[in-house]
């Protein structure tokens, strides 16, 4: 019996899958050869290490989310001085924020908090929102994509294994609307995007017609004050990633300033422009800033880029009662927050470089392979 | 059985069931002393959330035991096993350092489960750096206990024997993988 036939034997005696007389005729093995006993002792023994091993890691998972509930960044942007300036004190952001955050629309939490800022709206395709809570089994889901959507997306017309249903679920997935937009940040497989758009998901699929990539990411870091989630993909997928052309630095944004923005707010990538019109947000909230850009669902999450092509912040939020006001993480703000993150994650931005252009078609071909749909 | 005891059953029960809003009260609780341990013997706020999490986990663990019985508060028990896990992990960078290999103390942690925690956490490792489709062939056969069929439609492989294939060529890697110590 091969090592291989050996182990299909122990699944099918373990599972019960053995027809009565080969169930009596395994025991009878079982008790006269040792060296069987063994093996099959060793077999359940491994087994029995994978399940706690994965339990380990599950546990684990949680215990780290409660960690992140409880034990706050010790080193708080609120201490700095030129943050606190339209704000009375730091508690007065942390009500503001409490009350004012969409997270989601459908959600219980939604419902009764938003009740006092109803012109405050994420920018995410609604109906598509509040699906709930990822689980392991959507994420398995998801690698499952993953793996087609990559393997088959290159040549669609090999007809190797895509039966009639295969390719009607690929093209349903890549026709479907997205929720939000999300961005590439480092080479590693490191990507941001809005927090209430992952509110309650440990797992998001992100997707880019451009690079013909699409797979699963892991939502790894929410932040505590500002609007904004950090993703990251497997290893091996970041592998296929390329150095982002621009660079998350600190940017002061300027009134007036002409920016841009490349979102889905339909399947396609769709571009924006508009201007810095206040540099405090939504009631003077200073962690991020004002828009003259109109945004629409799905924008969320989304990169803002100047004129020029410099990173500029993150989209998250429109005004509802206002036209053409949409609000922005400050870029200062998420480059401090991932400098410290840079402690726990290899976030290796050496490599991001900067395409400075005038020209906005030059720009928007050289950033949107970086730019992805967030299912 | 008096009021005490039962809050502490009722208490275990909810660990064991791994009921997060319990946790996350008992987590509250304990982390502060261990973390300001750990920040004082050569750790940073990362080693102390890792260990920490560790002994939490192994607290859950205990609890699975039916005989299992609090003997002191959580929070001393929780610190007594995260200090003994962060000395043998100082101890592993020198082992000749004899004043740490004195202060563990074996009675919360024994070294058998300790050596059992250790293949667990190795095991952890391997698993994740296993790789698609493996890791999900993996962890759907042996932790969900889903059938090869279900997992050859999820996987869409032609047939249950080729997964079955694939997944013995999966479980030989893990099993290679663990023998060399996840390198």
């Amino acid at each position: 019996m091969s090592e291989e036939e050996k182990i299909a034997l122990f699944d099918a005696y373990l599972r019960n899958e053995l027809s009565v007389e080969d169930r009596a005729g395994f025991k009878t093995l079982l008790d006269k050869n040792e060296d069987f006993k063994k093996d099959f002792d060793a077999y359940q023994n491994t087994a029995r290490e994978i399940k706690e091993g994965q339990e380990y890691g599950l546990i684990k998972e949680t215990l780290r989310e409660i960690h992140a509930e409880l034990v706050q960044p010790k080193k708080s942007i609120l201490l700095r001085a030129k943050f606190i300036i339209p704000i009375v004190s730091a508690a007065a952001i942390l009500v503001l924020l409490i009350t004012v955050f969409p997270f989601n629309q459908n959600g219980d939490t939604a419902k009764t908090e938003n009740v006092s800022a109803d012109d405050y709206s994420p920018t995410d395709n609604e109906e598509e929102a509040g699906e709930g809570e990822a689980f392991y089994e959507e994420a398995t889901e998801v690698q499952e994509m993953d793996s087609i959507i990559h393997e088959n997306y290159a040549d669609t017309n090999n007809e190797n294994n895509n039966s009639v249903d295969f390719l009607n679920k690929v093209i349903e997935y890549t026709q479907s609307v997205p929720l939000g937009t999300s961005f590439q940040i480092s080479k590693k497989g490191y990507f941001i995007t809005a927090k209430h758009l992952v509110y309650k998901k440990r797992y998001v699929q992100l997707h880019n017609k451009e690079q013909q990539l699409a797979f699963y990411t892991e939502v790894i870091y929410r932040d505590t004050l500002a609007d904004f989630a950090v993703l990251k993909c497997s290893d091996s997928i970041a592998k296929l990633l390329n150095p982002c052309p621009y660079k998350i630095r600190s940017k002061q944004p300027n009134l007036g300033d002409e920016v841009f923005t490349l979102g889905y707010p339909k399947a396609e990538i769709v571009y924006t422009k508009g201007a810095v019109s206040s540099s405090k947000g939504y009631r003077s909230d200073s962690l991020t800033f004002e828009l003259s850009l109109p945004s629409n669902s799905g924008n969320s999450g989304a990169p803002l880029f100047s004129k020029s092509g410099n990173f500029m912040g993150l989209i998250v939020a429109n005004n509802s009662k206002k036209q053409s006001v949409t609000y922005v993480v400050q870029p200062t703000y998420i480059a401090e927050r991932i400098q410290q993150l840079r402690s726990k994650y290899d976030i290796d931005m050496s490599k991001n470089y900067s395409k400075n252009s005038q020209k906005p078609s030059y720009l928007i071909e050289k950033f949107t392979p970086f730019i992805f749909e967030l299912k | 059985m008096n009021k005490e005891q039962q809050i502490a059953t009722e208490i275990v029960d909810k660990i064991r069931g791994q009921d997060r809003k319990t946790l996350s009260q008992i987590y509250e609780k304990g982390y502060p002393m261990l973390e300001k341990y750990i920040l004082e013997n050569s750790g940073n706020e990362a080693d102390a959330a890792d260990v920490f999490q560790d002994a939490m986990y192994l607290l859950i663990k205990k609890t699975a035991d039916p005989n299992f019985e609090l003997s002191s508060k959580i929070s001393t028990f929780l610190f007594g096993i995260g200090r003994n896990l962060w000395l043998k992990q100082l101890t592993k960078k020198q082992p000749d350092h004899e004043a740490l290999v004195a202060e563990i103390e074996f009675d919360d942690l024994p070294e058998e489960d300790f050596q059992k925690f250790e293949r667990t956490k190795l095991m952890k490792k391997c698993i994740d750096l296993l790789g698609e489709p493996c890791k999900t062939i993996i962890v759907q056969f042996y932790f969900f206990q889903t059938s090869m069929k279900e997992i050859a439609e999820q996987l869409h492989y032609t047939n249950a024997n080729n997964a079955k294939n694939q997944k013995y060529k999966c479980f030989v890697r893990l099993k290679k993988m663990m023998l060399d110590k996840g390198e």
